[in-house]
């Protein structure tokens, strides 16, 4: 390896000029936000929130049919074209014979998910849906895995589209 | 009708097919490899003709034929890929589907079943049916071990022939008629014989589908193997399938082999196989002090064992379970003689093994142990002496023996072993080699884990004097090891000499190049599919159930 030697101009060995080159720039900006509050690109985050557009994909949602049941059969598409392997879904029969199937646990672990929405896409009956929730922060790793029952909750029991026969 | 051996020269799609008499349409096209669609034709079932789907035109006659009871001909001139032929298949889908529930989401055989694949290829891809008018039949109704749809069934009497002709229980029949008909059992009386796992398996589309495997895995997740059932001395070729991600056993399917099982096999090997994820099954070897048990590790056994062993070699008894694939047999045998053992012996009743039939006339051996045939053919070929069951038990009792080991238990009722274990006196210090625990063992000092037939790979020979080719499914459970494992431990007395999982290879080429295995020199990979005939030991009441 050789050595390179450099040789600054003096301009640029008084750091003084670049501070106050610096100074400029965020007393321009401090001034600007000062008597401009309107155009400010911030925001006051967890009072104000930013609008999304709702096609959003955030954090999924199962909906329910009209009697507050799952609409999930449990025929385990989601789980197949999820790219993230997230989806882990345990199927059981359903003590009402015309139901047949439905998850006995349904766990999304949202720390592998992508957000890619491909559950939605290969879901034939309308029954995950990604939903507009972002804030997915927790302190443990394990309240990352979504069991059924929290995504019906946070979904405000969505019902489906999707006509039952 | 001249009895001369004949032959058929016919064409199909332009390829031309020599038949032999006797032989349909379909059978001489499918020797030549051309595929024709179909639901009722099953190669081990009588001809009914009633799906229509294998439809065929052929020349100098105006109408469609199917191909599956139409006998080839001299001459014949056979077109499956026409306009006409694709136009009429087409409409036959569509009939079938008029009534179909179209509930795949939920169906078990999504994935496997063929209005599924023969949709994607012939179908119209246009319904003309609204599910409104769609005529509704009884769903999810409970037959025994099988659930049955009858709004997903397309009537081809599958089902119907194979209780007819192969249980000959005759409990399944088609009822009314029409669009009306419905597929039941006599007297909605549940299934009664023992083969009704095979109805799940030939069943085309979802209406009988497994009570043990619905809806517990979907089909596409699961990786399947081809392997034997190791259940009783048949030795059904089987297809087991476990899904990768979780190594988790979920089915087990007879695999077509006309001399062995042709294509069924009994619901005792496909559903007995509980004890390879049960709660029961061992973990780890355990050592029993002052009636409690203590866990210990491989290494302070392999310690143990080889001290014992070397100490007094001639009161040390082995007994070789006939669970033990051939190559682990020689592998006890070479290990335990270099030891200085002398005393061997197996688990089972002579006498359960030299009924070389099935008691119930389709499968069943009174020898549940999948490989005595080997272990005769191991010990004869190579002139080894060993104790016959009643000499074992009057040496037993008469404590001649300082240690008992016994080798590679499998599964939960063990037939044979249970007496030995019985009859072993208190004063000899008894060691189990098992996959399950049981209430036998109380009296073992050692207990050590055994991988199952699903986890290890070797060959057996069944009670046709076949040998066949086991394939492990999934990798050894828990700490559990297979007879290569323990012997090669107990050989170096400690447990760093890790025993390789290909060491069946090695050991199954030194045997067919010391031609124990007739056949020499054969490569174990290689072998083919439907087993090889060694014929020695096995071949006495020739292979009576299968018809070709």
């Amino acid at each position: 390896m050789q050595k390179v030697k450099y040789s600054l101009p003096i301009s640029q060995r008084v750091y003084l000029i670049a501070i106050l080159k610096g100074m400029m720039v965020t007393g321009r900006h401090f001034l600007r936000n000062l008597f401009r509050p309107g155009q400010m690109p911030t925001i006051n985050y967890p009072e104000i929130k930013r609008k999304y557009s709702s096609r959003f994909r955030g954090l999924q949602i199962l909906t329910v049919k009209e009697n507050g049941e799952l609409r999930c059969t449990a025929c385990m598409l989601c789980a197949t074209a999820c790219p993230a392997a997230c989806i882990h879904i345990t199927a059981a029969e359903h003590p009402d014979p015309r139901v047949e199937k439905f998850p006995l646990e349904f766990n999304i672990d949202m720390l592998r998910c992508v957000f890619c929405g491909m559950c939605e896409e290969a879901c034939p009956v309308d029954a995950i849906r990604m939903g507009p929730t972002y804030e997915l922060a927790n302190f443990d790793r394990s309240d990352f895995i979504f069991t059924k029952e929290e995504l019906v909750k946070h979904g405000n029991f969505t019902q489906s589209k999707v006509k039952h026969h | 009708m001249s009895d001369k051996p004949q032959e058929i020269n016919l064409s199909v799609n332009g390829t031309a097919i020599i038949a032999k008499p006797g032989m349909t349409v379909f059978q001489a096209a499918q020797t030549a490899g051309i595929f024709i669609p179909h639901y009722c034709y099953h190669p081990d079932l009588s001809i009914a003709g009633v799906c229509r789907m294998c439809m065929c035109e052929i020349e100098k006659n105006p109408r469609l034929q199917i191909s599956c009871n139409t006998m080839a001909t001299e001459g014949m001139v056979v077109r499956t890929d026409t306009d006409k032929v694709k136009d009429i298949v087409q409409s036959v889908l569509e009939l079938h589907l008029i009534n179909h529930p179209l509930d795949c989401p939920i169906c078990d055989k999504a994935g496997e079943c063929k209005l599924q694949d023969y949709y994607q290829e012939y179908g119209l891809y246009k319904s003309r049916i609204e599910y409104e008018t769609k005529n509704h039949k009884p769903k999810a109704v409970d037959i025994g071990t099988i659930i049955l749809d009858d709004e997903r069934c397309i009537l081809c009497t599958r089902c119907v022939r194979f209780t007819a002709e192969v249980t000959k229980t005759h409990e399944l029949g088609i009822f009314n008629r029409g669009d009306r008909s419905i597929l039941r059992t006599y007297d909605d009386k549940p299934l009664r014989n023992d083969y009704t796992g095979n109805l799940a398996d030939i069943c085309p589309v979802g209406a009988l589908t497994a009570k043990e495997f619905r809806f517990k895995q979907r089909v596409w997740f699961l990786e399947r193997n081809d392997s034997i059932c190791t259940q009783c001395a048949r030795g059904c070729n089987v297809t087991v399938s476990v899904n990768p991600q979780t190594t988790k056993l979920y089915r087990v399917e007879p695999r077509r082999n006309p001399t062995v099982n042709q294509s069924w096999m009994c619901d005792t090997g496909r559903w007995n196989t509980h004890y390879v994820s049960d709660a029961s099954r061992m973990t780890s070897p355990q050592k029993r002090v002052n009636g409690k048990d203590i866990e210990e590790t491989w290494e302070t056994f392999f310690k143990v064992m080889s001290s014992n062993i070397q100490s007094a070699p001639k009161k040390v008894l082995v007994g070789l379970s006939t669970y033990l694939t051939t190559e682990e047999m020689a592998d006890c045998l070479e290990v335990f003689s270099g030891l200085g053992v002398t005393h061997f012996t197996w688990i089972v009743d002579e006498k359960t093994v030299e009924d070389r039939k099935a008691y119930d006339g389709i499968l069943k051996h009174h020898d549940q142990t999948p490989n005595a045939a080997g272990f005769l053919q191991l010990m004869e070929t190579t002139k080894t002496s060993w104790l016959k069951h009643e000499e074992v038990i009057k040496k037993l009792q008469a404590k001649e023996f300082d240690h008992f080991l016994l080798l590679g238990l499998e599964g939960v009722t063990m037939p044979g072993a249970a007496e030995l274990l019985i009859k072993t006196p208190k004063e000899t210090s008894l060691t189990v080699h098992a996959t399950t625990r049981v209430a036998l063992f109380e009296k073992a000092t050692w207990l050590i884990p055994n991988a199952s037939s699903f986890e290890k790979s070797g060959t057996m020979v069944n009670a046709l004097g076949l040998m066949q080719r086991l394939v492990a499914s999934m990798p050894w459970q828990f700490t559990s090891r297979d007879s290569h494992g323990v012997v090669f431990g107990i050989k170096e007395g400690n447990d760093r000499a890790v025993s390789p999982t290909g060491r069946f290879q090695t050991v199954f080429k030194r045997l067919s190049d010391e031609a124990i295995f007739p056949g020499a020199r054969m490569d174990w990979k290689k072998m083919p599919a439907s087993g090889v005939n060694i014929g020695v030991v096995g071949r006495a009441e020739g292979i009576k159930y299968a018809k070709g």
